[in-house]
């Protein structure tokens, strides 16, 4: 017997939707065979993300509250992932669009909700694709390593974020005042800074706006622009853009602008719309899963949303499996690495058809 | 800073450096036949908590060190059939290989968090000859470690020398640089991809129970704190040859235990836990630097599979 | 000569071939390559296999060296059939390639190259490895520095290196994929030498190629191929030049291009004493001036890595000049960006048309707009302008013949020959004034090599001027008004081709001759 692979030509539509539901599901089984080592029930451990996420109505408005902020971070990243640029420090362009919210709500906390909003998304993009240009830059000046570079400008940031809420952001002590956990915080932003919401959701609906316009905008931007049309030929064939006269830095910065702008934005939400004060926990991993997404949903709405629903909602299952049955937060890591190996390996067969022959 | 506060960071800093050698030889030996794998910190993680585990239950250190190389083995090789039987993407698996490894340690350390090694089953510096520690300066670095820190120089020399002076090596060296050229020649490209992988994985376990059993005993989620990603720093900075990771990784180590020492000087602890990432920016920076200028770049083939016949 | 030796060879046994290659079958996606091919290769014989680009001559030889794994058929060697899976399983049935894009690595040196298959020695392997390269200098004349690095090595040498790889283990079949499309006139020649010597010792030796001169030269026996068949298998003293070509196109062949007279303009491209770098930071182009006139094709002729790929791309504006200028019409474009340059109506038909040339997984339609995107009618403020896109797109695709199921096909998906169209249609159609040409015809089967070869002539007669590099020196001479040879990053001689013997330019080629300023043809 004789294994043949061969190239594909061709890839029918029904049967690469066929290998990604598989290929999830594969990832269900192999995670759940960890589960039962660890002994827990993983058909209950499923039952219970799936009815936390989606099965009541708290449950699918928190999914959507999940779903925002990867929507923003993915759809950036599927954007600059064309370019053929690893922009792997999203959370920490999530995390500098954050604390540029917050400067901007303490030095301003009287004005208007009107001024306030705006301003804060505009000046958390900025903050957000300042910290994404350097990378960008490193990479077409001197070819320093693009996972590298951004990953570990994800950890000094967080390092100055850590410093910032010890010290010179940290909060008076106030006789009365609730101190969260023992733990350094920051004084909670003036109401007029807060998002609104969604009757009694925690949906912050500006957020929601925002991310469905990013979701929609990466693809009329890549589609449709001429310099969306510069970042699909640096991303295929680099050598041919530079023939045709199109700026590498150029191309991958004005990415990594978008990137880094639309991380920023989904930190301008999670604190302004959800958390209202900094503390030591106040990263939840967006900006790492969102990797995830926009790898799964690509340059494309509808891919995006759903890729975003479904791992939203398992960030909200995971919360509750956290809690019944004890299990650790990186519980969620551990699925994300598991989908990716499947998704990776079913790949092979949209890629390559294989015959057994005698 | 008197001298004593010297001899010390260096002390702190070769120890902290140890872990950063073990997995930057292991992925050096993978870039060198091709395969890059970013999943250093997740084979790194499993690592420690397998050592750790080990550790606890048999009181054995060295059956620690032992697990945990196998464990690191076995996680590599995800990657490698990802990497070259299946032909995937390397950057996408090496991410997914750090999350699943960040992930399952969690869950596998769950029962541990807070547990400390009892001090038969740890790794303790002792002194290689009382005369060489008195010497100033660098006597206690160098003469006054446990086991893996010498063991490491072993291996890096030992590396070193089969890269540059075997047959073996230059198997190695060629199938990272022309796979097609190799096997024109009959060498099994993934064969060798394979066991260079494996390597790699086996020395990231490695460094992993060198944290977890004698840089600080006890387990911690996620305590490698993104060291697999600046081993994965100092590979290129090493320029792929395990001589110049020995100088790296020393450079680092130094520089992170300097970082320790200034924090008793009133300086933040918060910012200071920040300068080796800035630091490994820097370093990359100034290393590709002189690969422009010399004009030597990564193995030819890095990242690339290799399918016999297609181009 | 050639006839002792079939002499010698004629109506063997079964047993005494070394190869017989029976009903081979191979597809690939979309292509049958090799169908029911028969193949045999006796001792002490150089067999030709002769065919067009895509005739299926290397997938046959891929077959035989374990490559590739047949659909169908079987092989025979010595006598007893075997099942070849790996080059592996070649080299121990004692067949030795020569892969006409070498298979050494660039970074390491000669002794390690071939250590890696051949050293015996676990420690210290380059010792054994270089008493042995000792012995081959002197046995086959086939001499190479142990120590040199493969990239410091010409195109010659490093074929010597990958013969010497071959017959190391003391190969006995020998096959030698077109290896004289590197060398110059007398390296080829002694190429050949090396050939009858080792026939001489009774090996079988397999050359494939599509020149018909060189079956004549070197051949013993011919199998012509074409569209993945054989056509017939011929002593090479009993057929004709014409005869072959017959068998390999299919239909009676041109070897003459009309080339009509065209009265030569002002000069468009001026280049004085230019030096340029090559990727490694050492001197490529050293002191190099010549002018293209309006209405004249002028060749560079050379063996590749003399400099003529780096002056090209500094022509186009892809590499800096370190010294001297570059003129367009008059204007210095040195050191200016590839896209002003372009703007100046300058064409760029690249090497390596894959790498350079297309954005592979683009469509056809977006591919034609790569250097114009940017401008009116396809830029509307910050969009692009898909119908209009797409309308130019169909116009261009039926004005060059680009065979494409539709203008959205992914670039990759279209063969060679009409990639290269897409190519010439992007930059030919708003009728540039230059246009760099670097080996436009490579790898093209004679259909599209013809429409190229037309295609430059058209352009030369509407008057534009044409650069034209390539490796294929009878290309040059014929199309080319005047050819420039290079050799070590100087143009040694610029000569007519009516006027020169190709004897004259090959030993320019090997740096070996040289004319003074006042002999070069202005």
């Amino acid at each position: 017997m004789r294994v043949i692979v061969r190239k594909r030509v061709v890839v029918p539509r029904r049967f690469a939707l066929a290998v990604r539901i598989g290929s999830v599901v594969l990832a269900l089984l192999a995670v759940a065979v960890i589960f039962y080592a660890y002994g827990v029930n993983p058909l209950d451990v499923y039952r219970s993300i799936f009815f936390n996420a989606f099965g009541t109505k708290v449950g699918l408005t928190e999914t959507i509250v999940r779903m925002m902020p990867l929507l923003l971070v993915s759809a950036g990243l599927a954007l600059v992932f064309k370019t053929g640029f690893w922009n792997i420090g999203a959370e920490g362009q999530l995390l500098v669009g954050a604390m540029a919210a917050y400067v901007v709500a303490r030095t301003f906390p009287d004005a208007s909700s009107i001024a306030l909003i705006p301003s804060m998304f505009l000046v958390g993009f900025a903050a957000g694709a300042a910290w994404g240009i350097p990378p960008a830059v490193l990479k077409a000046k001197l070819n320093v390593n693009d996972v590298i570079s951004t990953l570990m400008l994800y950890y000094v940031i967080y390092w100055v974020f850590q410093h910032l809420i010890h010290g010179p952001w940290k909060a008076r002590e106030r006789v009365g005042q609730l101190t969260y956990g023992g733990f350094a915080h920051t004084e909670i932003i003036s109401k007029n800074a807060w998002l609104p919401v969604i009757g009694e959701t925690r949906i912050h609906w500006p957020t929601l706006i925002l991310s469905i316009l990013a979701a929609v905008g990466v693809y009329v931007f890549l589609n449709y622009t001429t310099a969306g049309y510069e970042m699909k030929v640096v991303g295929d064939n680099p050598e041919a853009a530079r023939a045709a006269g199109i700026s590498y830095l150029r191309t991958v910065t004005l990415a990594m602008i978008i990137s880094g702008g639309l991380a920023g934005l989904a930190g301008v939400g999670e604190f302004a719309g959800i958390q209202h004060r900094f503390t030591p926990e106040f990263l939840s991993g967006y900006g790492f899963t969102g990797i995830i997404t926009a790898w799964l949903g690509g340059v494309n709405p509808i891919g995006l949303l759903i890729a975003n629903f479904l791992f939203g909602g398992l960030l909200v299952g995971g919360q509750y499996i956290m809690i019944d049955y004890k299990l650790p937060i990186g519980v969620v890591d551990m699925f994300n690495g598991a989908v990716l190996f499947f998704v990776l390996a079913g790949d092979f067969l949209l890629r390559y058809r294989i015959q057994l022959r005698r | 800073m008197d001298l004593s506060v010297v001899e010390n960071i260096l002390w702190v800093g070769f120890r902290s450096a140890t872990p950063l050698l073990l997995a930057s030889l292991g992925e050096i030996y993978a870039e060198r036949s091709g395969i890059l794998n970013l999943g250093v910190e997740g084979m790194m993680i499993m690592g420690a908590v397998s050592a750790f585990i080990t550790a606890l239950t048999t009181g054995n250190p060295w059956l620690g060190v032992a697990v945990a190389t196998a464990v690191g083995l076995l996680m590599s090789l995800i990657h490698g059939v990802i990497s070259i039987h299946l032909r995937g993407n390397q950057v996408v698996s090496g991410l997914a290989l750090t999350m699943f490894g960040l992930g399952l340690s969690s869950v596998i350390g769950r029962k541990y968090v807070g547990y400390q090694l009892p001090v038969k089953a740890r790794f303790l510096p002792k002194p290689l000859s009382e005369g060489l520690v008195k010497l100033p300066l660098v006597g206690k670095a160098l003469f006054d470690q446990e086991p893996l820190f010498y063991l490491s120089i072993v291996i890096a020399v030992v590396l070193w020398f089969v890269l540059y002076r075997t047959k073996v090596g230059i198997v190695i060296r060629s199938t990272g640089e022309n796979p097609a050229a190799a096997d024109a020649l009959g060498i099994n490209v993934y064969l060798v991809r394979y066991a260079c992988t494996a390597l790699g994985g086996a020395l990231a376990g490695m460094a992993g129970a060198y944290l977890s059993v004698a840089y600080s005993p006890a387990w911690i989620e996620n305590m490698t704190a993104g060291r697999g990603w600046i081993a994965l720093a100092l590979t290129i900075f090493a320029l792929w040859n395990p001589l110049r990771a020995i100088f790296g990784a020393y450079l680092f180590g130094v520089v992170e235990a300097g970082g320790y020492t200034l924090q008793a000087y009133g300086y933040s602890q918060w910012l200071l836990n920040g300068v080796p990432y800035l630091l490994t920016v820097i370093v990359l920076t100034a290393g590709a630097t002189e690969t422009m200028r010399r004009r030597m770049g990564a193995p030819a083939a890095l990242g690339v599979p290799y399918v016999r016949g297609e181009k | 000569m050639a006839s002792e030796a079939t002499a010698v060879a004629s109506e063997p046994r079964e047993t005494d071939l070394l190869v017989k290659m029976v009903s081979i079958v191979k597809r690939f996606p979309g292509v049958l390559a090799n169908d029911h091919v028969n193949f045999e290769l006796r001792p002490g014989e150089v067999h030709a296999l002769l065919g067009e680009n895509g005739a299926g001559k290397t997938t046959l030889m891929n077959i035989l060296y374990g490559i590739y794994y047949p659909d169908g058929g079987e092989i025979y060697v010595r006598g007893r059939r075997v099942e070849i899976r790996s080059p592996r399983d070649a080299m121990s049935l004692g067949i030795g390639m020569v892969h006409q894009h070498f298979m050494l690595v660039d970074r390491h040196t000669v002794a390690e190259n071939i250590a890696l298959g051949y050293a015996e020695s676990l420690l210290n392997p380059l010792k054994e490895i270089k008493e042995r390269l000792r012995e081959f200098a002197e046995k086959y004349g086939l001499k190479v520095d142990p120590d040199a690095y493969i990239w410091q090595l010409s195109a010659g040498e490093q074929q010597r290196v990958e013969i010497i790889k071959a017959l190391y283990h003391g190969a006995d079949i020998l096959i030698l994929d077109e290896p004289t499309s590197v060398l110059t006139p007398q390296e080829t020649r002694e190429l050949f030498k090396i050939i009858k010597r080792m026939r001489d010792e009774g090996k079988g030796i397999i050359f494939i190629t599509h020149k018909l001169d060189e079956v004549f030269e070197v051949a013993d026996r011919v199998t012509v191929m074409r569209r993945g068949k054989v056509v017939g298998t011929l002593k090479a003293s009993e057929t004709t030049k014409e005869e072959l070509a017959r068998m390999m196109v299919g239909r009676e062949v041109l070897f003459r291009l009309e080339k009509e007279r065209v009265s030569r303009g002002k000069p468009v491209l001026e280049v004085e004493n230019l030096h340029a770098l090559n990727d490694r930071g050492l001197p490529a182009v050293r002191g190099v001036s010549f002018r293209v006139h309006e209405g004249e094709i002028f060749g560079i002729a050379g063996v590749a890595g003399n400099g003529q790929r780096e002056l090209a791309e500094v022509v186009v504006g892809l590499r800096k000049a370190t010294a001297g200028r570059v003129l367009i019409d008059g204007v210095d474009v040195t050191n200016k960006s590839p896209r002003f340059i372009a703007s100046r109506g300058v064409a760029h038909i690249p090497e390596e048309r894959l790498r350079h040339g297309i954005v592979p997984n683009l469509s056809v339609a977006e591919n034609l707009i790569l250097k114009d995107y940017y401008k009116e009618p396809y830029r509307r403020g910050l969009l692009l302008d898909h119908s209009k896109v797409i309308e130019d797109a169909e116009r261009l695709i039926n004005k060059f013949d680009i065979v494409t199921p539709s203008p959205l096909t992914p670039a990759k998906l279209l063969s060679g020959g009409n990639i290269q169209r897409l190519i010439c249609a992007r930059e030919l159609h708003k009728e540039p004034r230059l246009i760099v040409a670097a080996h436009p015809t490579y790898g093209l089967d004679v259909g599209a090599t013809e429409y190229i070869r037309r295609i430059l002539l058209e352009q030369r007669k509407r008057g534009a001027a044409v650069l034209l590099i390539s490796e294929d020196l009878e290309e040059v001479l014929q199309l080319s008004d005047r050819v420039g040879v290079m050799f070590n990053g100087e143009i040694v001689g610029i000569v007519r081709p009516e006027e020169a013997s190709i004897e004259e330019i090959g030993l320019m080629m090997a740096g070996a001759r040289r004319l003074a300023r006042e002999e070069m043809a202005s």
